[in-house]
């Protein structure tokens, strides 16, 4: 086996390299260390008091780190350059580092009984968190930053989601009795980390087919026809029928009144049609080409135009939630911020990553997979992300069990977020159990791991948006 | 490993029955796959249908919605209670007889495979093991002892076995116990089921109570549902013991800015005594995930409701200055003696402002019957001002000393004889999988001769790890022994 020495060598840490790397390492570190010190001699009294303010300055420092890394990430997937590389993880190893620091001030605010994780806004800080610090956990042991380019860019987009929440819910949430648990620290800790280990097994299950030599024209097809599910399922058809894009406006903020008027936001839907419809196009040029190679040509040209469509109806929906809007039927009432479908925002911005990861891919796939491990490393990262999430997911199912157990004296109510956090962990022992038991490796193991990822996605995001129960404190109603 | 291979092997040892095709079938790991996807795409089932048994949809709804001949099918055929049909327990049920099936077929080679000690293997397994180095090592035999100390040092202490005069052979065998993992998290799982059926059947979950504060209680009812005429149906029960509330709080958050209570709840708590036979066996406080645990009942804090309030007042003669104390409910009548007048409590405020004075605290409203408001048969005393009601002029006045909100506290009541059992068994799963998933059972040989080492190791997982921790070795003894050369018959 000649193949066992390049192996070797691929297996051994590389990261960080070299002392002078490894000292900028520990200082961005230590910055995050200082920060929180000097972030608990602030004064904590009141509404945005200055350690509150400092917290939230934190976290916008954060979420820009991950868009200077994300840009270095790529810079080094598409030219080669290594420094670029080193910069992008410290840079993202900054912006985890100032992350910890943020929320650990923001718990400081709570006096330690309220871990920074109880609504929509915390949770999408702290599963962003998550994700930095198992990415970059992965990127240590694994010495390779390929991943980077793919993972990095959801924290950002949760990062960014976070920033687009309304004020008031970033204010410290006033949670009520049954959420006031010390299992609701461990039981959401467990999901956030399990939750991160099935993205690092997604992404690592993507560069795997990458490496494989999958076509990426067949992999825009099929992202394709996801983009159109996608769409469909957010816009409840409207999108479709109406050329319409509704984010909800539940409450309206100053008067603290409860109110849901659907706001279509202007030229998002029309947008979104037109992305829609080329979406389509793309997905049927591949398919036609098999029997007239002609369409082939058209399939990135759709896509591309699919994906400008979608980028420019994001950018509207974007503005939309961050300007104010007269309040329909109600005149007196102008001239207010409308609370932002955050949920929505975030399955959009979402879809689109993907699609920017898809011409990436088309742009870059070449290099990409040059300078990628073997097939069998890549396989048996995604393989390790599913073995470190699924232990994780069993645990946030039987925390949630012990301490609904303890609040409301019943293990299990089929709550859907519940359920789907069930289905979840039934999907991945499908996965082990055709890993070990049938010997799946390879595509179709990675088509396992990029399907339980979508379910991971609607457990945390669709569910509060689409389902209603128990857990819906979490969603914006 | 391919299974299918394994799954006969395993199934057929020597002097056994050749087990039946039903068997055969339960077994199959793809029966088990199938059984993991069913159960999750019923489960989606009930997750886009409302289920009538949360909160959100109820039959009636149904009925109004989509008819009574629509919805009196979908109930018969389980879809408006998914997680309750029997199609559901029956997958359930299946899908455990998998497990349970799976796990005694695979067992004989487990067992095997846990119990094969090889302190001096068969030729073979050096010849087959993928990380096996030989090295040519003139004084090799004489310096065992050194060899010991770095084979340890990798692969824990060995056991030594001598084979003859001049060899001898290191062997180390760690972690057999991780083959026990698959089958300890399918333990667990059984064992979950075991103790959730425990509870179905010998216990219940939602008994209701509600006491109010002072007083005590033996009685509760089990809520069984809704009858499709829309009745709650209960089913009462009485404890064992009494239950006594001793007390109950409900406390708001305050507005962040303004200070001001809002709606928001922070905090539900009841004291809660136990009493058997007269006799106050404990007590403790209750809270929302605090309960209470008593002669295998759980008393939760579920909710709460409010009293009438009771108000303290005293009636005072105005001319002699006779205090006579009073204990008035909202809309009673009292009496003062020596007055003709009847009185009524009308309302009470707990922060009483008026638009020229402001804030003026706590108020009770009082009406005398048969008079006009012109009359004076109308008025207000404050308890921060105890003569106010002496400027009405009659011929006693009231004054407020006191007023009480008494609540009833809303206990939840549950007997779950299964949780140890569940706990036990969500121990195992989680332990089997740390076992299954991140150890592996690794065995490692060093053969040492008069004329040289050899190496070999099997891992029956994670051999990536293993290989860089072989390879590791091989380097640390070629440093330590640099007359040590790789023999050519070797790898």
């Amino acid at each position: 086996m000649a193949s066992k020495k390049a192996l070797a060598a691929d297996i051994r840490p590389r990261f960080p390299p070299r002392l002078f790397w490894t000292a900028l390492a520990w200082i961005a570190a230590a910055a995050g260390a200082g920060f929180f010190a000097y972030g608990l001699a602030l004064p904590a009294e009141g509404v945005g008091s200055a350690r509150f303010e400092f917290a939230s300055g934190l976290l916008s420092a954060a979420a820009f780190a991950y868009l200077l890394g994300f840009a270095c990430y790529l810079w080094d997937l598409a030219w080669g350059k290594d420094l670029a590389g080193r910069i992008a993880s410290l840079v993202t190893l900054t912006g985890a580092s100032l992350h910890t620091a943020g929320l650990l001030v923001r718990w400081t605010l709570s006096g330690l009984e309220q871990p920074p994780w109880t609504n929509l806004y915390e949770s999408l800080v702290y599963f962003a968190w998550g994700i930095a610090v198992v990415y970059l956990v992965f990127e240590w042991r694994s010495a390779s930053r390929a991943a980077g380019a793919f993972v990095v860019p959801v924290a950002l987009i949760m990062m960014g989601l976070a920033a687009f929440s309304p004020d008031h819910s970033k204010e410290i949430p006033q949670i009520m009795p049954a959420l006031q648990s010390k299992w609701i620290k461990i039981h959401v800790t467990f999901a956030c980390i399990a939750y991160a280990a099935f993205l690092s097994a997604f992404g690592f299950a993507i560069l795997f087919l990458v490496k494989d030599k999958l076509p990426v024209a067949f992999m825009a097809a099929v992202y394709s026809i996801f983009a159109i599910v996608m769409f469909l399922s957010f816009g409840f058809g409207d999108v479709l029928l109406h050329a319409e894009f509704a984010l909800k406006a539940p409450t309206i903020i100053g008067t603290g009144e409860m109110m849901n008027y659907p706001q279509p936001v202007p030229y998002s839907g029309q947008l979104f049609l037109v992305s829609l419809l080329l979406y389509g196009a793309a997905a049927a040029c591949h398919f036609a080409a098999r029997k007239s190679p002609v369409a082939a040509r058209y399939q990135r040209p759709a896509f591309a135009g699919a994906f400008a469509a979608h980028t420019a109806g994001l950018g509207a929906a974007f503005y939309h939630a961050v300007s104010t809007h007269p309040i329909p039927m109600r005149p007196q009432l102008t001239l207010l911020q409308w609370d932002v479908n955050a949920y929505l925002l975030a399955l959009v911005s979402l879809t689109w990553l993907g699609s920017a990861v898809i011409l990436i891919l088309d742009w870059r796939a070449e290099r990409l997979e040059a300078t990628l491990p073997s097939r069998e490393i890549l396989d048996d990262w995604s393989y390790k992300g599913v073995l470190v999430g699924l232990p994780l997911m069993t645990l946030n199912l039987i925390t949630g069990a012990i301490w609904a157990n303890n609040a409301w004296g019943s293990y299990w109510s089929w709550d859907p977020k519940e359920t789907w956090a069930l289905i979840t962990f039934l999907v991945y022992a499908a996965y082990i159990h055709a890993r070990i038991a049938r010997g799946w490796m390879g595509r179709k193991s990675a088509a396992l791991a990029i399907a339980g990822f979508c379910v991971v996605l609607f457990t945390y995001l669709g569910v509060n948006l689409f389902l209603s129960g128990l857990h819906s404190y979490g969603s914006p109603k | 490993m391919p299974s299918e291979t394994a799954t006969t092997e395993a199934a057929a040892p020597a002097g056994r029955q050749e087990p039946s095709a039903l068997w055969r079938f339960f077994a199959n790991v793809k029966l088990g796959v199938f059984w993991l996807i069913l159960l999750g795409v019923l489960s989606i089932i009930g997750t886009v249908i409302p289920q009538t048994t949360g909160q959100i949809e109820t039959l009636q709804g149904y009925v109004a919605r989509i008819g009574p001949d629509r919805a009196a099918l979908y109930n018969q055929l389980g879809l408006l209670d998914v997680y309750h049909a029997w199609w559901f327990s029956l997958v359930l049920v299946l899908m455990c007889t998998s497990i349970t099936v799976a796990s005694f077929d695979r067992w004989p080679r487990i067992y095997k495979d846990f119990s094969r000690d090889e302190p001096v293997p068969p030729p073979a397994r050096f010849e087959s093991s993928p990380f096996r180095k030989k090295w040519e090592l003139a004084a090799a035999h004489g310096s065992i002892e050194d060899l010991k100390g770095l084979f340890a040092r990798f692969f824990g202490a060995p056991q030594v076995s001598h084979v003859g005069e001049r060899e001898a052979v290191l062997y180390s065998n760690r972690g057999k116990w991780t083959r026990m993992g698959v089958l300890v998290v399918h333990a667990g799982i059984l064992i979950t089921a075991a103790g959730a059926v425990l509870d179905a059947y010998g216990g219940f979950k939602n008994g209701q109570m509600f006491i109010r504060e002072g007083a005590s209680s033996r009685d509760f009812l089990i809520l069984q549902g809704v009858s499709p005429a829309g009745e709650v149906l209960t089913d009462p029960r009485t404890l064992p013991f009494a239950v006594r509330c001793d007390d109950f709080d409900v406390q708001f958050y305050a507005d962040p800015r303004s200070g001001e209570p809002t709606k928001n709840p922070k905090l539900f708590r009841s004291h809660l005594t136990i009493l058997e036979n007269g006799q106050e066996r404990m007590g403790q406080d209750i809270f929302v995930n605090d309960p209470l645990r008593y002669g295998g009942y759980t008393f939760y804090q579920a909710s709460y409701q409010a009293a009438d309030p009771t108000a303290q007042l005293e009636a005072v003669e105005a001319k002699t200055g006779e205090v006579i104390p009073l204990t008035v409910k909202l809309q009673q009548n009292f009496k003062v003696v020596g007055d003709p007048n009847v009185y009524v409590a009308s309302f009470f405020e707990e922060s009483f402002t008026h638009q020229d004075t402001g804030a003026l605290g706590p108020a009770l409203g009082i009406e005398i019957q048969g008079k006009s408001e012109k009359d004076g048969g109308r008025f207000l005393i404050f308890q921060k001002y105890p003569n106010f009601d002496r400027e009405r002029g009659g011929k006693y006045f009231f004054r407020l000393v006191r007023t009480e909100q008494p609540f009833f506290t809303g206990l939840q009541i549950a007997s779950s004889p299964g949780t140890p059992v569940v706990y036990t068994g969500c121990f195992l799963m989680v332990y089997g999988m740390l076992l299954a998933f991140f150890l592996s059972h690794r065995q490692s040989w060093l053969k040492v001769t008069a004329e040289g080492v050899v190496f070999a190791g099997l891992a029956y997982r994670h051999r990536l790890a293993y290989e860089r921790k072989a390879r590791a070795f091989q380097e640390a003894l070629e440093t330590q022994f640099p007359s040590a050369r790789p023999s050519k018959s070797g790898r």
